[in-house]
């Protein structure tokens, strides 16, 4: 609850290993940065971006559409909240575009966009990168 | 003889509340993430809490976000009301505005933030200011101190109730995605220098977990006394600038928020005044029959 003071950040662990992903798009084969933006909207990036991710993941699904699919069993009333409570499939095809435009870049139609998640793996002293995957960006 | 008059003690500390209250929406608007800057996202997701739902639901922040003229004007708003809190922070129609617009804004951001962010503590701190009388406002007072206190402890008792403290590698596991943006740009320096030893070095990072345990613990004492109201104010506020070193978390939404707590005696010295100036008006009243 937004009113209600509870806080358990960082109280679990949940990979329990010394790994870590990072999500980011590319323009045109470049990466598009964002850690030089000022706190907020470098916070705004980074979380949305992962929880974009998190959705195409997710077969193009994020919280509220599971959590009103299991809960609203009426499909009028079910269908009503999810258009108001979650974001439609066009709007989450233009994301992608909005985003690299909020970062500072300019966006046309005939430029190619990915998704990439990188996995990186510490070591000693020393941060790697492990691995990466291109997420299919479908709609745009 | 001095006249006593009642606000005299609040007003001049609730002027530097409002001056840093007032610099935490100018950071949102430098940064680049007031309303006007989020025009047209298209993309958003609500956590598990009605509070986002009923906005939502209602269309409000979409209808906000869709209209960059709408944006635009409520950041003017906003500034043009947070100078006149931050001028004469006692007009309770000011702070009941900006409470109410910044609530909206909060659940706006944090909705296409798309992350239940813990940064609630600039409209929350307006909570007070909503009231004219100086006894209802020293109530007022008395509730947000005690959401803020509540806020810290609660996240002590569940480091505690997760079994977080008995993993000398937890602190280490966490700080691992903390900079990972960083890491993949290339932006390195002495933040990520620093991350890199501390996931390394297990037994400091544990230390200052626990360091940040007892300081959120510590909150717990303000249940039961004032007198260390000061001093958990200090602590928290060295608490969020060792997460912005550490951890990458600028809690710059929490700063007027937690300096509320300076100003307990101000509020209560109010009371106290307004209350012996009702006691000799009513006592004047009724001797004159």
């Amino acid at each position: 609850m937004v009113l209600f003071p509870y806080n358990s950040m960082y109280s679990v662990d949940f990979t329990k290993q010394y790994s870590a992903s990072a999500y980011a798009f590319k323009l045109n084969g470049n990466l598009v940065k964002i850690t030089k933006n000022l706190y907020w909207k470098k916070d705004f990036m980074e979380a949305s971006l992962l929880s974009f991710a998190r959705y195409k993941l997710n077969n193009d699904e994020e919280y509220m559409q599971r959590y009103l699919q299991a809960a609203i069993p009426n499909k009028v009333r079910r269908n009503f909240l999810l258009s108001r409570l979650s974001p439609s499939k066009q709007a989450a095809a233009a994301w992608p575009s909005w985003f690299i435009q909020f970062a500072g870049y300019n966006v046309n139609d005939s430029d190619s966009i990915q998704l990439i998640q990188y996995d990186f793996i510490f070591l000693g002293n020393k941060v790697m990168l492990k691995d990466s995957s291109i997420i299919e960006l479908s709609g745009r | 003889m001095q006249q006593i008059t009642p606000y005299r003690f609040i007003k001049a500390p609730a002027r530097l509340l409002g001056c840093l209250l007032l610099l935490e929406y100018v950071i949102f608007i430098f940064s680049g993430t007031s309303f006007s800057f989020l025009t047209n996202d298209p993309f958003f997701t609500l956590p598990a809490d009605p509070a986002f739902w009923v906005f939502f639901g209602t269309g409000i922040p979409q209808f906000i976000i869709s209209h960059h003229w709408l944006g635009s004007m409520l950041d003017i708003i906003t500034l043009l009301l947070l100078l006149s809190f931050a001028y004469n922070p006692l007009k309770r129609g000011v702070a009941l505005s900006l409470c109410v617009l910044l609530f909206i804004f909060y659940i706006t951001l944090m909705g296409y933030l798309t992350h239940r962010n813990f940064q609630f503590g600039f409209f929350v701190v307006l909570i007070p200011f909503i009231f004219k009388k100086p006894l209802n406002r020293y109530l007022a007072f008395e509730a947000t101190r005690y959401f803020l206190l509540f806020f810290y402890f609660s996240a002590a008792l569940l480091k505690f109730t997760n079994n977080a403290l008995a993993d000398p590698a937890h602190f280490s596991h966490m700080l691992t995605s903390q900079f990972t943006s960083y890491f993949l740009e290339g932006e390195t320096g002495f933040r990520t220098d620093l991350n890199l030893y501390l996931v390394n070095h297990t037994s400091i990072s544990h230390a200052l977990y626990i360091g940040a345990f007892v300081v959120e613990l510590f909150a717990f004492a303000g249940f039961f006394t004032k007198k260390f109201d000061k001093l958990i104010a200090w602590g928290l506020l060295l608490f969020h600038f060792l997460t912005w070193l550490i951890m990458d978390i600028g809690a710059v939404g929490q700063l007027s928020f937690i300096s509320m707590l300076f100003l307990g005696s101000a509020f209560l010295k109010d009371t106290e005044v307004a209350d012996s100036i009702d006691y000799q008006t009513n006592t004047i009243l009724k001797t004159n029959g």
